[in-house]
């Protein structure tokens, strides 16, 4: 098992390295000139101190010399923990994206759980009762859950609860603009901001995990130790809640890596129409104001999560299902 | 019963003939004759439909399903909202004297519009109309493109496995690996600043289409593993038939409903983004007109979201209901080219 997740390890390597030489070279070659709009000169700045400036901004990020040299500069700092400063922010990226990282945690860390909490009760039901009126209701829902915009399903109720109702803050994370609240009343306040954000990212997921847990569960239904289990004259109970419930567990694991980068980049929209300072809202704004070494950070965090998150899958895989063998 | 007895005679006949005429030098009043026979035969597998044909047998699973016929409805309804029905409509003018006007269903009269009209006037039904066409068009081109990509990579991954497969498998992986929304959010940002709007919906179709195609590539070449096994393309190899050949004529044809309902579903999946990118900025621009574009200009501020949500209500309508009929469509499909489910 170390062995194996060792030399998984091992072979991702080379993969984050290619795509980090596609997104940074495709980032250098976008015909604008970073400097332009990272160094701002007013008018009242000399041309002369202007142009010492941004030479200073080509120098720092070693933008007069070829490709490859860039590339490899960057590489080294990144080895080294520094994955550059906001130029727009003023800070560390790391610092930076770290924060924003947290507040899209927390909002997909509920969205995760509450969509788990409910799709598998959920999916297995509708298996045990195919066709059923339960059934045939989620199955609607859940093509109606996948066709829906999540973004238009944002500003619906946004429109509603927000501005109709009144029951919901219009957008943010806090309105604790003062600093003053206590740590519970901090809690509560996030949460009440949360609620339509996660509300939307809920709904939307679920479509696709009611279904697959409900595929999954029909799998295990019709298998032969079922039949086996019901002619030995098992009540129905026994049956579905003891022997097939946890083996239809098994492919949710898959649900939860295919969930967690899909939820991250999914949110970015949502984040947008709700101003949920996450890093949806902080990739956009650094690609409005042409930060790269920022735009750089996020999309390389985008990746190595997705490729964790999948070999997380193929070990969580090994180590509940015994069928599994690694090699 | 005596019909019956005589088509069999009838049928008989019809393959004597054919017998009697093949494999000898024909002039051309036997090969007239041979070529009516076989015509004769032909027409009465038809007509008594002995065996439907894959594509019927297709057809008529999809027409049992109500919600797929009713998805099918809904989006010729779309295309000829969004494509046929702009033609006839007048051009779309600002209009300072009837702005921020809200949906009337007395859209025939003076000072009335069906979907209102926007801050400059414009009328907002004749703009969803006119938005429609670049959300299909975008969605179609991206989606032609990923399944030209992914039916090329999975079939020679599939049919090749080894070290072609290998490096192929790797290739997919990498590409996968790829934060979808972010990278094209990146990349329309980056290449797209100073292209002017027919280059950047170009841009827009080949982003997601060269992202798209990694899913169905591995469903194809999971398939394809299994296919190549078999008797049939064992046999085509052992007569000499080129491997290219094998795939184009052999195994393509296998999998091709495979790859139309994943086109299907891709189709769907195409619209929704190019609707997210467009409504982030990042996508279609004014001058330009796309239903996420119009959401986008419908939300810039909260107080347009609340007091006229007539813009931003409309064309997402249309994104939902255009997507969902082509889910419905692509589910009824998925169950339609099930073997399983053979319906007469």
């Amino acid at each position: 098992m170390l062995k194996y997740t060792i030399r998984r390890l091992i072979h991702l390597i080379p993969v984050v390295i290619i795509i980090s030489i596609v997104i940074f070279t495709m980032l250098r070659l976008m015909p604008v000139s970073p400097e332009r709009f990272m160094v701002d000169c007013p008018p009242e700045m000399s041309q002369e101190r202007c142009d010492r400036e941004r030479q200073a901004f080509r120098d720092r990020y070693r933008l007069d010399e070829p490709l490859p040299v860039q590339y490899l500069f960057w590489f080294g700092n990144v080895l080294q923990g520094d994955l550059g400063d906001s130029e727009h922010y003023n800070e560390p990226v790391a610092d930076l994206v770290g924060y924003y990282i947290m507040n899209s945690v927390y909002l997909n860390t509920v969205v995760i759980v509450a969509s788990f909490l409910i799709s598998i009760p959920v999916g297995i039901v509708s298996a045990v009762k195919q066709y059923s009126l339960f059934d045939n209701f989620w199955q609607v829902f859940s093509l109606l859950g996948l066709s829906m915009p999540n973004f238009f399903f944002g500003i619906i109720l946004l429109y509603i609860f927000s501005m109709q109702l009144g029951w919901t803050p219009l957008s943010g994370m806090t309105s604790d603009y003062l600093g003053t609240m206590g740590p519970w009343e901090t809690f509560v306040d996030t949460m009440h901001h949360m609620v339509l954000p996660a509300s939307v990212l809920i709904i939307s997921s679920l479509a696709g995990t009611v279904r697959y847990v409900r595929s999954s569960m029909l799998d295990v239904i019709r298998s032969d130790y079922i039949r086996t289990a019901r002619s030995k004259g098992l009540s129905e109970k026994v049956v579905i809640y003891s022997h097939a419930f946890r083996n239809a567990l098994i492919p949710v694991i898959t649900l939860l890596a295919f969930q967690i980068p899909t939820l991250f980049s999914g949110s970015v929209l949502i984040e947008r129409i709700f101003a949920w300072p996450g890093i949806g809202e902080i990739l956009i704004e650094s690609l409005q104001r042409r930060d790269f070494s920022v735009v750089l950070a996020m999309n390389m965090f985008y990746a190595v999560l997705a490729l964790v998150a999948n070999l997380i899958m193929d070990l969580g895989y090994a180590l509940v299902d015994p069928r599994v063998k690694l090699n | 019963m005596a019909d019956k007895k005589n088509r069999k005679e009838q049928h008989y006949v019809a393959e004597d003939q054919i017998e009697d005429l093949q494999g000898k030098e024909l002039s051309a009043e036997e090969q007239r004759r041979l070529d009516e026979a076989r015509e004769k035969e032909l027409e009465r597998l038809e007509r008594e439909d002995v065996v439907i044909s894959p594509a019927r047998m297709v057809w008529n699973n999809f027409k049992a399903r109500k919600i797929t016929m009713i998805g099918a409805g809904m989006f010729l309804f779309i295309i000829l909202f969004s494509l046929l029905l702009p033609v006839f409509l007048p051009e779309i003018e600002t209009d300072m004297a009837n702005r921020r006007v809200g949906p009337s269903l007395f859209f025939w009269r003076e000072g009335h519009y069906l979907f209102g009209t926007d801050n400059h006037g414009r009328d907002v039904f004749l703009r969803v109309a006119d938005g429609g066409f670049v959300s299909l068009y975008v969605g179609a081109v991206a989606t032609f493109i990923s399944v030209i990509i992914g039916t090329i990579i999975g079939s020679v991954s599939g049919y090749f496995h080894g070290i072609i497969d290998n490096i192929l498998q790797r290739f997919t992986e990498i590409v996968r690996a790829f934060p979808f929304l972010p990278l094209v959010i990146t990349l329309s940002a980056a290449i797209g600043a100073d292209l002017d709007e027919d280059e950047r919906i170009f841009l827009i179709m080949v982003i997601l289409g060269v992202i798209g195609w990694t899913g169905l590539a591995r469903l194809l070449r999971g398939q394809i593993l299994s296919l190549r096994e078999q008797e049939f393309i064992l046999a085509a190899r052992a007569m000499g038939v080129k491997n290219f050949q094998i795939i184009a004529k052999h195994i393509i044809p296998n999998v091709i409903s495979l790859i139309i309902v994943s086109a299907t579903l891709q189709f769907a999946a195409n619209i929704l983004v190019e609707s997210g990118l467009s409504f982030l900025g990042f996508g279609v621009q004014e001058p330009g007109n796309s239903w996420g574009l119009l959401l986008r200009q419908g939300t810039r501020d909260s107080s347009v979201i609340q007091n006229q949500p007539w813009l931003w209500f409309f064309p997402g309508l249309f994104i939902l209901a255009t997507v969902l009929s082509i889910n419905f469509i692509g589910d009824g499909l998925r169950d339609a080219v099930d073997p399983r489910n053979v319906r007469r």
